[in-house]
């Protein structure tokens, strides 16, 4: 049980890693819009097939 | 290929852009992606087309809501465009990045990400926009392009191509202020969340340890390393509570965030004390979590009330982003922000009007429509003063600056708003003055028991009265009603009903009477053309409508709303084109009407007071309760345009609904013809009716109303309502776009449709239940553990897991509100059925 005067340090500098990492996400706006960016992912899978070109009417 | 023109067959077909009706002759079709689509006029047509050219066919696919009806070449913000490669005005938004310029427009028309994915793709793919994207959520997008490429002007026009309306962005103080307690609120929720994991870990261990036995050395260990992390979640997360609760406590008031901040305050004090003298338990996690928990609730509080104030984009709206000011050598533009009181500035015909003055030289007509909803002209002198915001018709005047930032009338509009924002309904109040009681209450029933156990078992004395202090703390009776509030005004806000005062939830269950408007509330605000009459063998209809569009292209006029707009018939755009280059000397008379001058003769289009289409040579069809232009050639009266603003299509549905949940209506409008009120009141199924009442009239209306024991909402455009909305129990606004004088009213209707204040009232009766579900539970769960805790029977981990428990109860329960039950898909964009009355005009004529 002494690993443990070594493993609650490591956990602790963990910790704050994981405190840094979260303030500098919320700094840089990456919480701002949480809907668009998963929905952008459903409409990318159709674009690789590339553009559907139909034929318009010319317009009068 | 045309579409068929068998009538019966063509009625309740919508556009197959934006959903409205399509008018039963000659509509605009073209083949797209292999099948014949209908449109209800050229402008959808024109969008639509630029969508499948461009690929982007899947955008109708998976689009959530019908498109807008774009405006038409001579609508919209057109002025923005102008002056949008200014650089001066660019300063004030666009920022330059490594050599490009980068910037952020509002966005209008957008709902659904579908939107958001279509005018990404459209702008991606012009030549010099290095990027573009769009957050439908917040209304924004974020385009990067290089200049020497492409100008803003451009992308502006680009993104009107699809469909949409974009403006530049200049962020208002009001949203630095809530994204900076977004993000502080965020950074402290991290903290505490992940510090509450870390020492719960611990806590888990040290419980182990007690059962089964551990090493002092490695107790008092995992007890430090509790109390370092305690210690940065206090400090970093639990300040408000603190800072909140001295500010209660200095004003003798104490809240709920006494009980709060004493808890967490002194379980992590003892705790300390505990794990320095190596004796007693400790209570760490038990802080931590209080930390977290309570400040998750308070966080999509705040999330909620943002959601919704982020939708009241009350910015200038309606002041021109640019004024031109006089200086000695002539004129120079500057932003509307740099006028200081002071500055001259020059006023030509059609400007808008940049801030409130005098007139100092010239003279002419204003339109304060915007303002008091008075659509006639008002003649202005010199020394007269003048309204920031409305428009100045003609002649080329100067304006001396008087008012401007703060004190002037469109801030001190935006002012009221956000004072509603912060008013507490009564509810709220009462619940806020009872908890001053309860806390004081118990923080005495605290130091009695602290006191009594003392005497009695002195090692305990200290975690009972901890016990009690977390268990007993009022938390979920304080949020009982913010809670459910803001779920249920979130809620609302996504249909398009902007709740803007806390009592609007509150009273709309209550109401017994509803009064409406005329114009622009149960009838759309822009006039459109009903039938056309040709009195003259040479002309037919199209041509005269081409010649009335081309005419009033130009006019402010209200009644030239209907010669706005794509035309939806190709002759008649053909017809305008045809008559736009030929026509000289525009000019527009206010009050009268429009001249011109076509090849060397004279043409007018105007009002013909008090007549209607009685000249003998053209007979007179009957008056339906509109409004009719005379159209001479010459000295000939060629023909007669009947205009009027058609009733909109959920108008009648709404007054059904209300009279079958109980609630009489009204109408009273200020429109004079008698024949025009009673017409709509028919067509909605109103049964009283008056027309010709003024402000003061409608004012006092509602208050007889009120005094015979009816709690009355009242339903208007906003504009020269103020009054009334302001006397009502719930003033109601409809208005999309920025109009400024909506901060008179306690909720607003966005976008179109009106039945959504029929679903307001259910909603409100169903958040009424939540509340009283909420102070139920919080009131009898208060209860029932304080007499457990002072008995010493619950441990302060237990109080305050229940206290949270309990907290997070009443949120979940207020939960339920933010979705509309039984609401149908589909938001802002009325999908209408077919008209009962055709919208497209009759043909009367070769």
């Amino acid at each position: 049980m002494s690993s443990l005067f070594v493993l609650i340090p490591i956990a602790l500098l963990l910790l704050g890693v994981a405190i840094w990492a979260f303030v500098w996400a919320v700094d840089h706006a990456q919480f701002e819009d949480l809907d668009d960016a998963g929905k952008r992912v459903l409409f990318q899978e159709d674009d690789a097939d590339g553009p559907v070109k139909s034929a318009p009417d010319p317009p009068e | 290929m045309m579409a068929a023109s068998r009538t019966s067959e063509v009625r309740g077909v919508s556009c197959f852009h934006c959903g409205l009706p399509v008018p039963s002759s000659r509509a605009p079709s073209s083949v797209l992606g292999s099948a014949t689509r209908l449109f209800c006029c050229t402008g959808c047509q024109a969008v639509a087309t630029m969508i499948f050219a461009g690929g982007h066919a899947a955008y109708y696919e998976r689009r959530e809501a019908p498109g807008q009806r774009p405006a038409g070449p001579a609508g919209g913000r057109a002025g923005v465009d102008d002056f949008a490669d200014d650089p001066e005005f660019q300063r004030t938004f666009v920022r330059r990045v490594a050599g490009d310029l980068d910037a952020i427009l509002e966005l209008e028309g957008a709902h659904c990400s579908a939107c958001g994915w279509l005018i990404e793709k459209h702008l991606a793919s012009l030549d010099g926009v290095i990027e573009a994207t769009v957050g439908v959520a917040t209304g924004r997008i974020h385009v990067r392009w290089r200049p020497e490429r492409i100008a803003l002007s451009s992308i502006l026009a680009a993104i009107r191509d699809v469909g949409y309306a974009a403006a530049p962005h200049v962020p208002g103080r009001d949203e630095s202020r809530r994204r900076l307690e977004r993000r502080g609120s965020l950074r402290r929720l991290g903290i505490a969340g992940l510090g509450s994991m870390q020492v719960m870990m611990f806590a888990v261990a040290l419980y182990a340890g007690d059962a089964s036995g551990m090493e002092p050395v490695h107790r008092q260990f995992l007890r430090y390393a509790s109390w370092v992390v305690t210690t940065v979640v206090v400090v970093a997360a639990a300040r408000p509570f603190f800072v909140a609760a001295a500010r209660q406590l200095g004003a003798l008031a104490p809240g709920m965030d006494v009980p709060v901040a004493l808890a967490i305050g002194v379980a992590y004090l003892a705790s300390g004390w505990a794990t320095l003298t190596g004796s007693g338990p400790v209570y760490f996690e038990s802080a931590c979590m209080f930390t977290f928990l309570l400040g998750l609730t308070r966080h999509v509080e705040m999330s909620a009330r943002h959601a919704r104030d982020a939708r009241i984009r009350s910015r200038f709206g309606t002041l021109p982003d640019r004024a031109a000011r006089l200086v000695p050598d002539g004129v120079e533009w500057v932003p509307t922000s740099a006028l200081r009181p002071g500055d001259r500035v020059r006023l030509e015909p059609g400007d808008g009007v940049p801030a409130d003055g005098r007139l100092v030289d010239g003279g002419g007509w204003v339109d304060e429509s915007l303002l008091t909803g008075e659509a006639e002209p008002r003649r202005r002198e010199v020394g007269d003063p003048l309204v920031g915001g409305s428009r100045w018709l003609e002649a080329r005047s100067t304006l001396l600056v008087e008012r401007v930032g703060i004190e002037s009338t469109a801030a001190r509009i935006e002012n009221l708003i956000e004072r509603a924002q912060l008013e507490r309904p009564p509810v709220q109040r009462m619940a806020d003055r009872v908890a001053v009681y309860f806390v004081s209450g118990v923080l005495l029933a605290a130091a009695g028991v602290f006191v009594a156990w003392s005497l009695i078992a002195p090692a305990d004395a200290l975690w009972i009265t901890l016990s009690v202090l977390v268990a007993s703390c009022p938390c979920a009776l304080s949020l009982a009603t913010p809670a459910a509030l803001a779920a249920a005004g979130a809620a609302l806000a996504e249909r398009g009903f902007l709740v803007c005062r806390g009592r609007v939830l509150e009273s709309l269950d209550r109401v017994d009477h509803v009064v409406f408007d005329k114009t622009g509330t149960l009838t759309w605000p822009e006039h459109r053309v009903t039938r056309v009459i040709v009195g003259s063998d040479d002309w037919n209809a199209s041509r005269i409508l081409g010649l009335a569009r081309a005419m009033e292209r130009h006019s402010d006029h209200p009644l030239a709303s209907a010669f706005r707009g794509a035309p939806e018939n190709p002759d008649v755009a053909r017809s305008e084109r045809a008559f736009v280059s030929r026509l000289e000397q525009i000019e527009t008379r206010p009050g009268l009407g429009v001249e011109a001058r076509l090849d060397g003769s004279a043409v007018r289009i105007g009002r013909i007071e008090g007549a209607g289409p009685g000249d003998d040579r053209v007979p007179m069809p009957g008056v339906r309760g509109e409004s009719w232009l005379a159209v001479s050639h010459g000295d000939r009266l060629v023909g007669w345009i009947g205009t009027a603003s058609p009733v909109r299509p959920d108008a009648a549905a709404l007054i059904a609904s209300l009279h079958a949940r109980g609630v009489a209506t009204s109408l009273a409008s200020g429109d004079p013809s008698e024949r025009a009120v009673h017409d709509v009141a028919r067509q909605v199924g109103i049964e009283v009716w008056r027309a010709d009442v003024g402000p003061h009239e409608k004012v006092e209306w509602v208050a007889a109303l009120q005094r015979s024991g009816a709690t009355v909402a009242v339903v208007g455009d906003g504009r020269n309502d103020a009054p009334v909305l302001a006397r009502a129990d719930v003033g109601i606004a409809l208005g999309s776009g920025a109009d400024i004088a909506r901060g008179s009213a306690d909720a607003v209707i966005l976008g179109d449709r009106l039945g959504v204040l029929d679903e307001a009232c259910r909603h409100a009766a169903r958040t009424r239940r939540i509340i009283r579900q909420n102070l139920v539970w919080a009131v009898a769960y208060n209860a029932a553990v304080l007499p457990a805790a002072a008995m010493g029977a619950l441990a302060p981990w237990m109080a305050a897991l229940g206290m949270s428990a309990s907290s997070v109860l009443v949120v979940a329960n207020s939960l339920r509100l933010r979705r509309l039950r039984g609401a149908s898909p589909g938001r802002g964009r009325v999908v209408a059925p077919p008209m009962t009355r055709p919208v497209s005009p009759v043909w009367a004529g070769p």
